[in-house]
């Protein structure tokens, strides 16, 4: 920013209207920020803060109502102001910049094979011929790390995984060898494993062809292992800009500090609660008066209400200018205020130390098979979703079952609900056979709160019919006694009682979430099963619902079974954790243990996996061979051996048994006994999914 | 895709052996066709006599066997009102619907792709509102209505056109436009929704981010995408226009299959209309199997899933 040897993107106040039902949606709001060549910067923000938009403003692909106004805009030298959408088009889109998109599985086009949608961005741009397109379509596909990149080239979209098809998207923003590669989330569809190898692979492709980067994305151990300067977005706005380290170790802006406080880090041993930030975004509608943070801001005073906070710059401990949008002058106890987040007002709230005795909940060898079939008459094959699960749950507990999409840990969850009957084996209740308990009991003890907040609720039906629906359903109270019941709990939950009659599109995300909660909470049960409960939310609304499940356990003394594939939710949230691979535990074990001295290669790949923040570090070379299996065709012997670094001759052909250490693995003594250092790093081949 | 073609074509078949069997028993369940034949106030020995000499006594399944294999061996019966072999009456018939047919689906398919094109390319607009209501009009008008209408305008008062008759290409034009226009209103709406899904797609937005705008862009990365269900509407609409074609062959006096199909229904010639609802029946499950093989070319997802 400072001394701009050649500064490749020079934005300057950028602003993106556009026109919605209620009047002007004020998208973006005069953002300035300047790339260098080979730089990577990093946009954090919540959804809604105007990151994905800006960078669609400079690709040219906003909506055809949106308007876009800047007061400069400056891409290697050339004005894109100046510049018809069309000459845009056809001389720096997808040619010197381009873009990778968050959603893997649809951002292909299905109709065409890879080998044509790949090569003919070159084609387009008059960059060589068909063979010459050809020959580095293969040169790229090799590079990202799909093998056999020959076939690959005559397949079509839907015969690969998301993560291949990743991949794919990566070659083709090469293609071109463009100077600037905007990434707007390319992981967060992804699991974890193959977020940490996408990302590394594309901090290496910018070192080895000195591009320079946007990367996108709201997970902050993500920007602060591939940044080398971040953003920080709100409403809007850039609210903060400067050196990885500084703005993530050094938080000058109320916004970033309370973004910081709201992750689960992942790496404190203390039982601090997450910080939240309270209130909401407020609506980009029509005039914003004053700073947009101003009303979820600690630090807030009555100048910030009415005025624009001033853009100062300050010299940045790391060298650069850093940048902060607030009236607070650089050097204000901000820090400290991080830290002082940290400190616990409630410790015992979040006593997650506590861990139950007596089981409540229990699967006995429970199996959950479908059979799937093909074609009409083909025969059916048998998909082994559960296969064989052994676990308890633990009065008092917070379970966490985790696992990479397709392991099976959503159909276990519906086991143990009942919604889904096993085809082999039981669940117990209480020691009860769970399918032989009436439904009214069953719905007494065991209710479940969903992922997605935004479906799970019925848009017709206000928010306290559908909180008191199981009232309704199994005729409790009168009409009177459940309404009180429902304000009572939309009080416990920290929903305003004036949301009563409003409908589920009328509000937030968080708010839906603890809707579902104090639905989930009427029939007072003493097990929530929560599935997936704040992977579609936002880290400071996730933040309040955690710290909310928290604190109603100990208020109402609940059991959870808290099922999610984010390992730092995990760590913040669970007393136990069981570990799902291809429908199997493959380890259970207290938090402590699990987290710090994993047995099974899988878990330890897992948490190797998870981009801890870490300011300045690279992203851990982890390589977990192969991509997940189809369940349809598993592997002989040890379900993980084909990915599994360490894996024997033995893993090939015996199935390993969850041993007296509650570990499925013929190494298990092996391994525990080794240091905490072991880093597979065995490079690994991608198998073909079958279609 | 030949696994996929196969799959198809067995499908098809088990389709084509379910309508004959209702075509069949519906007929002879509904009439006596030896009363039918011995004509109205017959004596009954002469009636009786009839069932005998064309095996009307013998039990349903064994006449359906027979009717199955004669069907099979290319004898599709005798007709009983004109005297003649059915196969004979429908060939003779079938050139005169297979051209009103083909070119009323020419008609739509040059009025409405078009029309959706631009109204997607530009949702909302005067032009798309325009289609739109259009669209909704066209289908709110009768076939006879239009057809007469046309007559009266462009071949009586303006007399660029034969009224009637199908003895040169001519006379074929305003009864495909009556005809074609029909089924303007579901295929344009059709290909818009299509095209307006598909232009608002993840898939495009990279398109875009390649540097792809415009015409190019609906060529090389939309229209494939988009037309994947108007292939099976058009085949529906083709097998309606040449099953369905009996309102505009009667207004226009077109003698083709529609017109055979209404003469022998008043005439109860159950051989032929047997064979007619047969013959149109098995036209759809034709078309509706080419398209299928046409829509597995387009998406390899059909082909290969």
């Amino acid at each position: 920013m400072t001394s701009s040897r050649d500064p490749l993107l020079i934005i300057e106040n950028l602003t993106v209207d556009i026109p919605v039902a209620s009047g002007i949606l004020h998208a973006v709001r005069d953002v300035s920020f300047t790339l260098e060549r080979g730089e990577v910067l990093g946009i954090v923000g919540e959804s809604g803060s105007g990151k994905s938009i800006s960078s669609l403003a400079l690709m040219g692909l906003l909506p055809a109502s949106a308007k876009r106004a800047a007061s400069k805009l400056e891409f290697a030298g050339r004005d894109l102001l100046a510049m018809s959408d069309d000459v845009l088009a056809r001389e720096i889109t997808g040619e010197r910049m381009s873009m990778i998109f968050q959603e893997p599985m649809t951002s292909l086009n299905p109709v065409y094979t890879i080998g044509r949608q790949l090569t003919e961005v070159m084609l387009l741009h008059g960059k060589g011929n068909e063979r010459e397109a050809r020959e580095r379509a293969l040169y790229l596909l090799e590079k990202v790390g799909l093998p056999n990149a020959k076939t690959r080239l005559e397949q079509y979209p839907h015969q690969l995984s998301g993560g291949q098809r990743q991949r794919v998207m990566i070659a083709l923003a090469l293609m071109n060898e463009p100077e600037l590669i905007i990434a707007d989330e390319p992981t967060t569809a992804l699991d974890v494993t193959v977020q940490a190898q996408i990302l590394r692979l594309l901090t290496d492709l910018c070192d080895e062809f000195n591009m320079a980067m946007i990367l996108i994305s709201h997970d902050l151990g993500a920007i602060s292992r591939t940044a080398d300067r971040v953003g920080v977005m709100y409403a809007g706005q850039l609210v903060e800009t400067g050196h990885v380290k500084d703005v993530l170790e050094a938080p000058q802006h109320p916004y970033t500090i309370g973004l910081l406080s709201c992750t689960p880090k992942m790496k404190d041993n203390s039982e601090s609660l997450l910080g939240t930030i309270p209130g909401m975004v407020p609506s980009l509608v029509g005039e914003v008066k004053g700073c947009a943070f101003a009303n979820r801001c600690a630090e807030r005073q009555n100048e910030c209400l009415h005025r624009s906070p001033p853009l100062r710059e300050f010299a940045g401990a790391m060298g650069g200018i850093r940048r902060s949008r607030c009236i607070l002058k650089p050097g204000w106890d901000g820090e400290a205020k991080a830290e002082g987040l940290d400190v616990a007002e409630r410790v015992n709230v979040k006593d997650i130390t506590k861990t139950g005795e007596a089981n409540v909940l229990s699967a006995k060898n429970v199996a959950c098979h479908f059979n799937v079939k093909k074609s009409l008459f083909g025969p059916a094959q048998v998909l082994r979703a559960v296969d064989g699960i052994n676990l308890d749950l633990r009065a008092g507990e917070i379970l966490a079952l985790v696992g990479e999409s397709g392991c099976g840990k959503s159909t276990l969850a519906k086991l143990l609900l009942g919604v889904e009957q096993p085809t082999a084996g039981h669940i117990q209740l209480d020691g009860q056979d769970l399918m032989a308990t009436a439904s009214f009991e069953r719905a007494r003890r065991l209710q479940p709160v969903f992922q997605d907040p935004y479906s799970s609720l019925n848009p017709r039906k206000t928010i306290g019919q559908s909180i008191g629906r199981p009232l309704d359903l199994h005729k409790i109270g009168e009409a009177t006694d459940r309404r009180r019941e429902v304000e009572r709990l939309m009080e416990l939950v920290g929903l305003p009682r004036r949301l009563y009659h409003s409908y589920p599109n009328q509000i937030s995300g968080g708010q839906r979430q603890r809707v579902a909660i104090a639905r989930a909470l009427i029939m007072k049960p003493d097990i929530l099963i929560c599935d997936e409960p704040t992977s579609a939310l936002d880290v400071s609304v996730q933040s309040q619902i955690l710290n909310l499940l928290l604190d109603l356990r100990a208020e109402l003394g609940l059991t959870y079974l808290i099922i999610t594939h984010d390992l730092s939710v995990v760590d913040y949230m669970a007393t136990r954790i069981a570990v799902m691979y291809l429908g199997q535990i493959v380890e259970v074990g207290l938090k402590e243990k699990l987290i710090h001295d994993p047995s099974h290669p899988y878990t330890r790949i897992l948490l190797d996996s998870v981009l801890k923040m870490e300011p300045g570090e690279k992203i851990p070379k982890t390589e977990i061979g192969g991509a997940f299996p189809n369940a349809l065709a598993m592997p002989s012997g040890c379900r993980f051996h084909p990915r599994c670094p360490l894996a024997i001759d033995k893993c090939r052909r015996v199935a390993p048994e969850l041993g007296t250490d509650n570990v499925r693995c013929h190494l298990s003594s092996e391994i525990s006994s080794r240091t905490t250092e072991m880093v597979p790093s065995v490079s690994g081949v991608e198998k073909e999914v079958p279609a | 895709m030949l696994r996929y073609a196969f799959k198809r074509a067995v499908l098809a078949l088990l389709v084509a052996f379910t309508v004959s069997l209702v075509a069949f028993f519906l007929l002879n369940f509904a009439t006596d066709p030896a009363e039918i034949i011995a004509g109205e106030d017959a004596e009954p020995e002469v009636v009786e006599t009839i069932r005998e000499q064309y095996g009307f006594n013998r039990p349903l399944i064994i006449q359906y066997g027979s009717w199955l294999a004669g069907l099979a061996r290319g004898d599709w019966g005798e007709s009983y009102y004109w005297r003649k072999p059915v196969a004979e009456l429908v060939l003779e018939h079938a050139p005169v619907t297979i051209q009103l047919a083909l070119m009323a689906v020419f008609v739509t398919l040059i009025v409405a792709i078009p029309l959706a094109v631009m109204a997607a390319l530009r949702p909302n607009s005067l032009l798309d509102r325009m289609a739109l209501s259009t669209a909704v009009m066209a289908q709110a008008v009768p076939n006879f209505w239009l057809g007469l209408i046309f007559i009266i305008l462009f071949a009586v008062t303006i007399p660029i056109f034969p009224v009637s008759g199908d003895s040169s290409f001519a006379h074929f034009i305003l009864p495909s436009i009556v005809l074609g226009t029909s089924s303007v209103p579901a295929v344009m709406r059709l290909t818009r929704t299509g095209l307006l899904e598909v232009l608002s797609s993840d898939y495009i937005r990279t398109a875009k981010s390649k540097g792809y705008r415009g015409f190019k862009l609906l060529t090389r990365h939309a229209m494939r995408n988009a037309l994947l269900p108007v292939v099976s509407v058009l085949a529906i609409q083709l097998g309606h226009k040449l099953g369905s074609s009996v309102v505009v062959e009667s207004v226009f006096a077109l003698n083709g299959l529609g017109r055979l199909a209404l003469d022998s229904i008043i005439g109860s010639d159950i051989p032929t209309v047997q064979m007619l609802v047969f013959v149109f029946a098995m036209v759809f499950v034709v078309l509706i199997f080419l398209s299928d093989l046409l829509n597995a070319w387009i998406d390899p997802r059909l082909r290969l899933g």
